[in-house]
């Protein structure tokens, strides 16, 4: 490191200074340590000081030596550097130093703070100036140029100064010191330098105060100090501008090192956001929540959006969220919540009703165990990612809470047979299901929806049996769902068989409001007419997105046969994402089946064979059956229709958008990825959006 | 030209700042974008209302607006003080600062 530091050393001696002194030779770890803290803000300094000096000396050339003292930061009025004019003599500069220093201190007595600081640091940059003092002097000698840089003038300055404050014993160690910070490698906090512990007189913080201790001065640690520096330095307009002036041209910005509560050093890029300096706040005062005030419903949800975007829910900041009297838990991330914080939620918030916990890859079985058994009033409960949880410990939990559910949705778990079959056992309540992406979710758990074949029972049977082994207790029949109102089974991870799906909606289909079955790409077109088209009575959300095998012609019978059913007061939401076969007619069968009530309407990918004339059935242009009456609403179109996806359906123009956006006065969405033909000159409105239109993206 | 906009709270209170402060919000700074596009009602006013945001709550934001502005640019990181608020404060703050997103 030494070497280093001579190498830094004889580097700065070149007067020209500046950019030149790169460090050169080998780098040792702690080399780059102290060059990122301590080093770097020397050179940073010196650097500003320099671009000061030099944006001054468009005023008059004044060209600031090397010597240039470290203490000296952006915050000394350059005023100094420009009343330097012509003056040479040391006296002067004295005097000037003296001055400076007097305005300063009396700056700060007006802002309140004493001026210990101020001599604190002057104590500081006297030490610096006895050093500086030889070497500027050569410097000067050696430079051409007129005036003098603040350095040399106040290292000679100082060293009048300082032998009326130097103590013999001391003045030796102090000098060999100061002749080490000159080494420009060095920092002038090292721990080379030893110094006195002591508490600061404003926030009684203990720190270490190098150098001389001054009686009459203030005794403030380094940050009090600084606070003081800034707030003097608001006070000169003319340190501002040279602040402007120096940050313009400044090095690139220095990252800050912050500790965090673990002690270990974070860079800090640039200034904390307002979002984290909130958070933080929050998360160290968690405890103290009532002295949040009053926060509503809303705003604790919009709150737990924000934190969870943020990546910053942890065990600090869940208490927020949970509470004796909170009736419903939802976390969007629960990525860093571990198993203990996890079961905290059993003790905080024994009354919730509902729970909805997304991203809990880390909940385990134990987890799911203690909500079971802990959460007596649970009915409602969504698990997104739980891959850590099997079957077996599903089907615990089923035993333990089952009768008290009433929505069960769970995403991305290893919800499988036996989960399924205590499922049907116990949650006789269960209103809502959606078991979507689960992997060991096979055919025969879509299977148990429906009353086993007589030759399936005994297979049905055998993994609630298993179950049960411990105890001989006879194993339940099989009872339906009959409150089940909701059904998702979305993208299954296996295949599901249609002859399977047939039953099951033959048996659930007429209890049904809401039916997603996105991802079975088997069910064909048997499923379709004789199973969910005579058992659809109350549907009013349909999703058969990716149900391929599903032809065009079925699905038109399956909306005309409706028709007459429903007199166009059909579905509300309907999705055919990615049945890329359908063509026009099927969607002159939609709009004819549910054009009083469609709201929303998903056509993403529907491109093969749709044409405008499909398109334009949405703006009432459908095409009368032979024979048949038309019904004026269906004239009209969908003039309810919300929200609409026709991302990839090329066929997609801005003269039927314009059609389109006539008839249906409440659109509001309207996806068009992937449309190439749609421009910017699309029309709008108040209150519609496009979203992906090519010209949209910079 | 202006070189100042108003930002409205939700309870009446008005405040007048510098437009390069108030862009370091990026909300705010596409509210008053002219450059591509339509120009919003804000651009062209120079007036923005946050109706969600309360008085006490959007004073603290622009004074962390100054704050950015002041010390954001600055090489000499480590003299920036701490930008201090009530803790009462926080939560709605969080909620502003999230939506100006600054």
């Amino acid at each position: 490191m030494d070497l280093n530091d001579r190498a830094r050393g004889s580097g700065s001696r070149n007067p020209c200074g500046g950019a030149g002194n790169t460090i050169k030779g080998p780098h040792s770890a702690l080399t780059d340590y102290l060059q990122e803290i301590g080093v770097s803000r020397h050179f940073r300094e010196r650097r500003r000081a320099e671009a000061a000096a030099a944006a001054a000396a468009a005023a008059e050339p004044t060209a600031a030596t090397q010597g240039q003292v470290q203490a000296q930061g952006p915050e000394q009025p350059p005023a100094s550097n420009q009343g330097e004019l012509g003056a040479d003599s040391a006296d002067a500069a004295l005097a000037r130093d003296l001055q400076d220093e007097e305005n300063e201190e009396a700056a700060l007595e007006e802002s309140g703070v004493g001026t210990s600081r101020m001599a604190t640091r002057n104590r500081n940059r006297q030490h610096m100036a006895v050093v500086v003092a030889p070497i500027t002097e050569e410097a000067v000698e050696a430079e051409s140029s007129k005036g003098k840089g603040k350095g040399a003038a106040r290292g000679k300055g100082r060293g009048k100064k300082k032998p009326k404050k130097d103590s013999d014993s001391e003045s030796d160690f102090h000098k060999s010191d100061d002749e080490a910070n000159q080494r420009e490698g060095l920092n002038r906090s090292s721990a080379r330098k030893g110094g006195h512990m002591r508490s600061c007189e404003v926030c009684n913080k203990r720190f270490l105060q190098r150098g001389e201790y001054d009686e009459s001065d203030r005794l403030l640690c380094p940050n009090c100090q600084r606070s003081v520096d800034k707030a003097q330095n608001e006070v000169s307009a003319v340190s501002k501008r040279a602040r402007a002036v120096a940050s313009s041209t400044a090095a690139p910005k220095r990252r800050r090192l912050k500790k965090t509560a673990d002690g270990l050093l974070e860079l800090e890029a640039g200034l904390p956001s307002l979002q984290d300096l909130c958070v933080r706040a929050i998360a160290k005062h968690v405890d103290q929540v009532e002295s949040f005030g009053d926060i509503s419903v809303q705003s604790l949800n919009k709150l737990c959006r924000i934190i969870c975007k943020m990546r910053v829910l942890d065990e600090s900041t869940l208490g927020l969220f949970l509470g004796a009297d909170r009736t419903s838990v939802v976390l969007y991330d629960c990525t860093r919540l571990a198993r203990n914080a996890l079961e905290r939620i059993v003790e905080m918030s024994p009354n919730v009703q509902t729970l909805a916990l997304e991203y809990c890859g880390r909940l385990d079985a134990g987890v799911l165990d203690a909500f079971g058994v802990g959460l007596r009033q649970l009915a409602k409960v969504q698990l997104e990612g739980a891959f850590l949880v099997d079957d077996k410990a599903w089907a615990k939990f089923f035993r333990e809470a089952g009768p008290r559910l009433r929505s069960f949705q769970v995403r991305f778990s290893g919800f499988g047979p036996a989960a399924m079959r205590a499922l049907i056992t116990h949650c006789e309540g269960l209103e809502e299901l959606r078991v979507s992406e689960c992997t060991d979710f096979n055919d025969d758990c879509l299977g148990m929806l429906a009353a086993p074949l007589t030759e399936t029972e005994e297979a049905l049977q055998e993994p609630e049996r298993l179950l049960r082994d411990t105890e001989k207790i006879e194993v339940v029949p099989w009872r339906p769902l009959a409150r089940l109102k909701s059904l998702d089974l979305g993208h299954p991870h296996l295949a599901m068989s249609s002859a399977t799906a047939t039953r099951v909606i033959r048996a659930l289909g007429s209890q049904l409001r809401v039916l997603n079955l996105s991802g079975f790409k088997d069910v064909d077109d048997n499923f379709l007419l004789l199973g969910l088209a005579p058992h659809s009575e109350h549907l009013q959300e349909l999703s058969l997105a990716e149900c391929n095998s599903i032809s065009a012609e079925a699905m038109t019978q399956f909306f005309a046969q409706g028709a007459d059913a429903t007199m166009g007061r059909g579905l509300v939401r309907l999705s055919l994402n990615r049945c890329y076969l359908l063509t026009d007619a099927v969607l002159h069968a939609v709009v004819r089946h549910s054009c009083c009530s469609l709201r929303s309407l998903d056509l993403n990918s529907v491109d093969d064979f749709m044409t405008e004339q499909g398109l334009l059935a949405l703006a009432g242009g459908a095409l009368p059956v032979e024979g048949e009456e038309v019904a004026s609403s269906v004239v009209k179109g969908c003039p309810y229709l919300e929200d609409i996806d026709l991302s990839w359906v090329r066929c997609t123009t801005d003269s039927v958008l314009e059609k389109v956006l006539e008839a249906c006065g409440r659109l509001e969405k309207v996806m068009v990825y992937g449309c190439p033909e749609v421009s910017i000159f699309a029309p709008t409105r108040p209150g519609l959006s496009y979203v992906g239109r090519v010209c949209d993206t910079l | 030209m202006s070189t100042t906009v108003k930002l409205v709270s939700g309870d009446g209170f008005t405040f007048v700042i510098d437009k390069h402060v108030a862009e370091h919000s990026p909300t705010i700074k596409n509210m008053l974008d002219v450059s591509h596009g339509g120009a919003f009602t804000e651009a062209l006013t120079n007036e923005i209302k946050f109706p969600e945001i309360k008085g006490k709550v959007l004073e603290k934001v622009c004074q962390y607006l100054h704050y950015k502005h002041r010390y954001a640019a600055e090489g000499s990181t480590d003299r920036v003080p701490d930008f201090n608020f009530d803790l009462e404060l926080s939560l709605e703050l969080l909620m502003a600062a999230d939506y100006l997103d600054c």
